[in-house]
Order: structure tokens, then C-alpha cells, then sequence
């Protein structure tokens, strides 16, 4: 088919018009001109065709933005895990100020707080014990005798009692740090 | 602190924007005066406005904008509150209220209150050298 048939053809269909077309010499004719009910199909499948490329095009972008989002919370998570091996690293020392350390938990409180919130809600990751493993080192580090005494000044310094219950929590709270990458990856 | 029909509303704030140790011994603006010189006198004239008013009325703390706290500062203020008017009187009347660490409201609530109304009925003082 040349391309002036070709041409003459669709725009024929499109059109409803093209009752007569010439391929090479030869006229061919289609039976009567297309119905109505034609168009709509014709246009239909048309239509269609481009709600499934816009569709391609959209998951392609949410895939991308999912993406995006986990990064950032995987991000979040280890970001957090790096604080909490630097603080622990200075209460271990017995270079803890207290006073510090008492808006270093509620710092890493509100971080963890917002974080597992808009992970139930945008990943519905939820029972991550990430959270709960912090409040206990919390309560268990500033509910001490120590700890409190250490409030007039110098550094907090732990009993080998508390250190190694610190050291236990911290465990917990590193394997609930890689749990909740590993499903946010999953998600 | 903000006052309504049903509900008296205090901000630990007002007290101090970095809450202390356990007693006050141990340093400034601790839970121990924290109570003395606030929260009991606060619960009392709850108690007392409920009373007159006969309805129950509420004394609403939150905890919210201060550096952070120690959990022993909570445990003492809010522990010493059951101690004096029971675990009842104290769940009935009294609201905590924290949005960016509302973990402390369940340990209050569930742990510290309870557990330190026994501390009541079991006769132990509520200085044990435990936390001394």
C-alpha cells in the first residue's frame, strides 16, 4: 500500500468519509461509510490506548516516588542508629552530661515518634520496636540513682550494673533498627 | 495555667524548661518540688472545686515544650500524687497530655500511679533507698 492509500485510508476512517480508496491502481470500497457506533468504538480504543500510557507513565512515577519515600525513611533509621552509637559511646566513657543526655532523648523521642507514625501511615509498617526499645533505655538510664545524682554537674557516670543493661537495650535497639530497614524495604 | 467550668490546665513549662533530677538533694526544679510546690496544691483545689461544684473536674498537666525530662522527675511527682489521694481519686481527676512524647502519658498513667499506691498499702515509705 502506498502511502497516499495508506494516508487516504485513516484519514478516511477517522473521518467516517472514505467509502472509496485506490491501492495501486486498484479502487476498493468499503460498505457505506462508518456508523456512529463505529467512531465511538474507533475512539474508544483510542482513548484507552492512551489511559494505558498514561497509566505506564504514572506507576513509573509512583515506583519512583515509593522509592524515594523508603530512602528517606531507611535514611531516618540509620541516621538515628548513628546517634545512638555516639551517645552511647560517651555514657560508656562516662563523658555523658546529664542535662544533655535529657534532651537527647526527647530529641531522638520526637525523631522516632514521627517516624513511626508516617510509616504506619504512608507504609502501614506498624509494631516496629524501635520506639519502645528507646523509651526503655530512657527510663532505665534517667530513672537511676546515679544519673540523678550527676545532675549537680560533671558527667554522668554508670554503674557496671547499668552498663551492661544499657548495653543489652542497645542490642535490642540495633536489631529493631535493621528489622524496620528491612521492611520498609519490603513495603 | 488556664481554668474552665470542668477543667484546670497546667503546663509544667511554667515551672521550669529543664525539669531535674529525682528530689531535690539531687538538684534544681526537681520532681520532688515540682510536686510539692505545684502539682499537689493544684489537685487539692481540684478536689475541692469538684467538690463544691459536684462534678467532676479535672486537672489537666502537659508535659509538651520543656527540654525533655528524666523519667525519675515524672515517677516522683506523679507517684507522690497517688501516694497521697490514692490511685482512684488520682485516675479520675487527673489528665496528662504530651503530643511530642506521649509515651509518658501510658507509663504515668499505667505504671507510675499504680505501682506507687501500693507502695501505700504495702507500708513502704515513699523515700526507699533504692532511689536514694
Amino acid at each position: 500500500m502506498s502511502n497516499n492509500a495508506a494516508l487516504t485510508f485513516i484519514v478516511g476512517v477517522i473521518c467516517g468519509a472514505a467509502t472509496y480508496f485506490v491501492i495501486d491502481g486498484y479502487v476498493f470500497a468499503l460498505p457505506g461509510p462508518f456508523s456512529t457506533s463505529d467512531l465511538v468504538d474507533l475512539s474508544g480504543i483510542i482513548v484507552n490506548a492512551l489511559i494505558g500510557i498514561a497509566l505506564v507513565l504514572i506507576i513509573q512515577k509512583k515506583l519512583s516516588d515509593d522509592r524515594g519515600v523508603k530512602d528517606y525513611f531507611q535514611k531516618e533509621v540509620s541516621d538515628i542508629a548513628e546517634e545512638y552509637r555516639k551517645f552511647n559511646n560517651l555514657l560508656f566513657k562516662g563523658k555523658l552530661d546529664t542535662k544533655y543526655a535529657v534532651e537527647w532523648f526527647k530529641h531522638i523521642s520526637v525523631r522516632l515518634n514521627n517516624l513511626e507514625t508516617f510509616l504506619l501511615r504512608d507504609l502501614r509498617i506498624k509494631n516496629l520496636a524501635l520506639r519502645a526499645t528507646h523509651r526503655e533505655i530512657h527510663v532505665y538510664v534517667t530513672g537511676s540513682v546515679e544519673f540523678n545524682n550527676s545532675f549537680k554537674g560533671g558527667f554522668y557516670s554508670p554503674t557496671a550494673k547499668t552498663k551492661t543493661r544499657v548495653f543489652e537495650l542497645y542490642r535490642e535497639f540495633q536489631r529493631a533498627s535493621i528489622e524496620a530497614i528491612l521492611r520498609i524495604n519490603r513495603a | 495555667m488556664e481554668t474552665s467550668n470542668s477543667k484546670m490546665t497546667y503546663k509544667v513549662l511554667d515551672f521550669t524548661e529543664y525539669p531535674g533530677p529525682r528530689y531535690e538533694s539531687q538538684g534544681d526544679d526537681s520532681g520532688e518540688e515540682f510536686y510539692n510546690k505545684v502539682l499537689k496544691g493544684l489537685f487539692q483545689e481540684v478536689l475541692k472545686r469538684s467538690d463544691e461544684a459536684k462534678q467532676t473536674f479535672i486537672l489537666e498537666i502537659n508535659l509538651d515544650d520543656t527540654a525533655g525530662y528524666a523519667s525519675s522527675f515524672l515517677d516522683e511527682a506523679f507517684g507522690n500524687l497517688s501516694y497521697d489521694f490514692t490511685e482512684k481519686t488520682v485516675k479520675k481527676h487527673l489528665r496528662i497530655v504530651s503530643e511530642q512524647e506521649p509515651d509518658w502519658i501510658e507509663i504515668i498513667m499505667d505504671k507510675t500511679i499504680p505501682e506507687w499506691h501500693k507502695k501505700k498499702l504495702n507500708g513502704i515509705p515513699r523515700k526507699s533507698e533504692s532511689t536514694i
